[in-house]
């Protein structure tokens, strides 16, 4: 818990960042609209052509897009990512926090393995 | 932190017990062949039916998890109309499960677990149980309603309700942050405490209690963040329509009133305003877009918008009075009933004629099923308030706490909009009553036996109430 008083800053300290701010910003809307402006424009089709290492484009995106399989992985992975999270500052506390953390650790890790093995079953891991 | 006395956790027994029930059924899915279908079915029973008992025969109340959670009136309130919800449900959508080939396991696993985060936001003691379970439930039921991707419905529903639904959430997490910032704590009871020393004539309050209202709006569909509520309903298996318009939305209102009408009170000038002018423009809003409605399925998503309406001034009137809670919760078991056996029944109705759900294929109902015609009939009277429904009672007593509040010009216009609101309900009965069913329609084949009784019970349970409210009024009562 913190006091009111804890969240004023100190405003005038904060001044040279703003001014960063501002000159990062300026210059990038100086560029993108001086490119805009002064720029020539000259459109071919080749030009509009959509980039592949000098290939001809072939197909539409939606053929060989990332298989579901990755989206799978991908979601199995965050959740035991943040399951880590969880554990670490259970592990550093492991003392203090006793039995009553162990069990609601070990609950927390058995829900995770339910989802796991569901997983393992439904033939995510499977990759053919 | 880790003192086990402060833990309490026996008065967290109806959440565990349906938390585990829908670990239980993805571990039996796991495991099992898929003969094992009545299997989930059965841990789901289970699970619900003990969780209700002990809802209402509770082993220990009051605050658990070191006041993250609290286990009171309106927490058991909430709890039972979820889990009736739930059971409802369970025995009344078997047959409908069935025939558009849900997965089982997913669909009861899900709902499990959509209901243990709802069970936790109407026992939230704390922004960040709040938030927690507002998302676990709204995750479960994105999910839900894309059980049916097959169908370009289906998707658009699902897609339509993760990116409001998620763009909501980031509303109210904002304002908890800002709330935060202002009183220094996220647990409602100390923000309630803080306030009464603050000056609440500041920015970051106000702004913070304006953005949290937002979010929650967004979750129980009031206009005009009401939008995504018709197409998502229309598009999501009437089973899931049917859990997310009665039980979520009983939850997120439960969950509103927690946090705005007890811990965030004092403030109450910042945030009053804006509920009365959602709560009007929705009561308008949502009765006259039903009216124009030829599909069932939109026309009640409509006429939950305008419920919402209504029950704000519940919410309103509680502002004043904390005595005029006892009508929200009292509201929300009959609103919640109506809508699932009637989201069920029509389903099971229309899937006889044209199967799209729409008004027309109620024609002619009464003649193949005078049970049917009785029992959509009595929903639809409830709906519209007239007695001796509990609908009417519902509606006495939240028009009567706004005009305590001093709301009166609201009141009128609650009445005024109901009146219109008779219109697109009674056209549903006279349909069914006096028009022929379309020529060239399908032989009529008998029901779901036990869909049929389940909901036969619940409309009797609509009547016992209308005639005697002091059964669920007495247990809303004690907050």
């Amino acid at each position: 818990m913190f006091s009111q008083e804890a969240l004023v800053f100190d405003y005038p300290n904060l001044i040279p960042l703003l001014i960063l701010f501002a000159l990062a910003g300026g210059m990038c809307a100086a560029m993108l609209l001086g490119a805009r402006l002064l720029g020539p424009k000259r459109m071919n089709p080749v030009k509009a052509q959509a980039f592949e290492c000098g290939m001809d484009p072939q197909g539409t995106a939606r053929e060989g897009g990332v298989r579901t399989r990755f989206y799978l992985v991908a979601i199995s992975f965050i959740v035991f990512d943040i399951e880590a999270i969880f554990l670490y500052p259970w592990a550093v506390s492991f003392k203090q926090l006793g039995s009553v953390g162990l069990v609601s650790v070990l609950i927390f890790v058995v829900a995770l393995f339910i989802g796991l093995y569901y997983e393992l079953r439904k033939g995510v891991f499977s990759w053919k | 932190m880790s003192d086990a006395s402060s833990l309490n956790l026996l008065s967290l027994l109806p959440e565990m017990l349906v938390a585990l029930a829908g670990l239980l059924v993805i571990l039996a899915n796991a495991v099992g062949r898929d003969s094992a279908d009545g299997a989930h079915r059965w841990i789901s029973l289970l699970g619900v039916l003990s969780a209700l008992w002990f809802t209402l025969n509770p082993l220990a109340t009051g605050a658990a998890m070191s006041g993250t959670a609290v286990h009171d009136g309106l927490a058991m309130a909430g709890n039972t109309v979820i889990l009736a919800v739930l059971l409802l449900l369970l025995l009344g959508g078997e047959s409908y499960l069935k025939s558009r080939r849900i997965p089982l396991a997913e669909y009861h696993s899900l709902s499990l677990f959509a209901a243990t985060g709802m069970m936790s936001l109407v026992s939230a003691g704390d922004l960040v149980t709040v938030f927690m379970g507002i998302e676990v439930l709204s995750i479960s039921l994105y999910c839900m309603a894309a059980l049916l991707n097959e169908e370009e419905g289906g998707r658009e529903a699902a897609l339509k309700y993760f990116l409001t639904g998620s763009f909501a959430s980031g509303f109210l997490l904002f304002g908890m942050a800002l709330v935060f910032g202002f009183t220094g704590t996220t647990n409602l009871d100390a923000i309630a405490h803080s306030l009464t020393s603050l000056d609440t004539d500041n920015w970051m309050l106000i702004g913070g209690a304006l953005l949290m209202l937002i979010g929650f709006l967004f979750k129980v569909s009031v206009a005009p963040f009401h939008n995504w509520a018709p197409d998502v309903y229309d598009g999501s298996p009437a089973i899931v329509t049917a859990f997310m318009s009665t039980a979520a939305k009983a939850a997120a209102f439960t969950g509103l009133a927690r946090v705005f009408v007890p811990a965030l009170g004092e403030a109450a000038d910042a945030w009053i305003p804006m509920l009365a002018l959602c709560a009007a423009l929705t009561m308008i809003l949502g009765n006259f877009s039903a009216l124009v409605q030829d599909s069932f399925k939109r026309m009640l998503a409509y006429s939950g918008v305008a419920h919402a309406g209504y029950l704000l001034l519940g919410i309103l009137a509680a502002s004043s009075d904390s005595a005029h809670m006892a009508s929200v919760l009292f509201y929300l078991l009959p609103y919640a009933l109506i809508n699932g056996v009637l989201f069920l029944v029509g389903a099971a109705i229309s899937r006889q004629r044209s199967g799209k759900n729409l008004l027309d294929d109620f024609k002619g109902l009464a003649a193949d099923s005078p049970l049917l015609a009785i029992l959509i009939t009595v929903c639809l009277l409830a709906l519209a308030g007239i007695p001796p429904t509990a609908g009417f009672v519902g509606k006495f007593y939240l028009f009567m706490g706004a005009v305590d509040a001093g709301h009166v010009g609201l009141a009128c216009l609650g009445i005024l909009t109901s009146v219109v609101s008779v219109y697109f309900y009674l056209r549903v009965i006279v349909y069914a009553w006096f028009h022929k069913a379309p020529a060239g329609s399908a032989p009529w084949t008998p029901l779901d036996g036990g869909l049929v009784l389940v909901t036969g019970l619940s409309a009797l349970l609509l009547l016992v109430l209308g005639v005697w409210p002091n059964l669920w009024l007495s247990i809303t009562a004690t907050i």
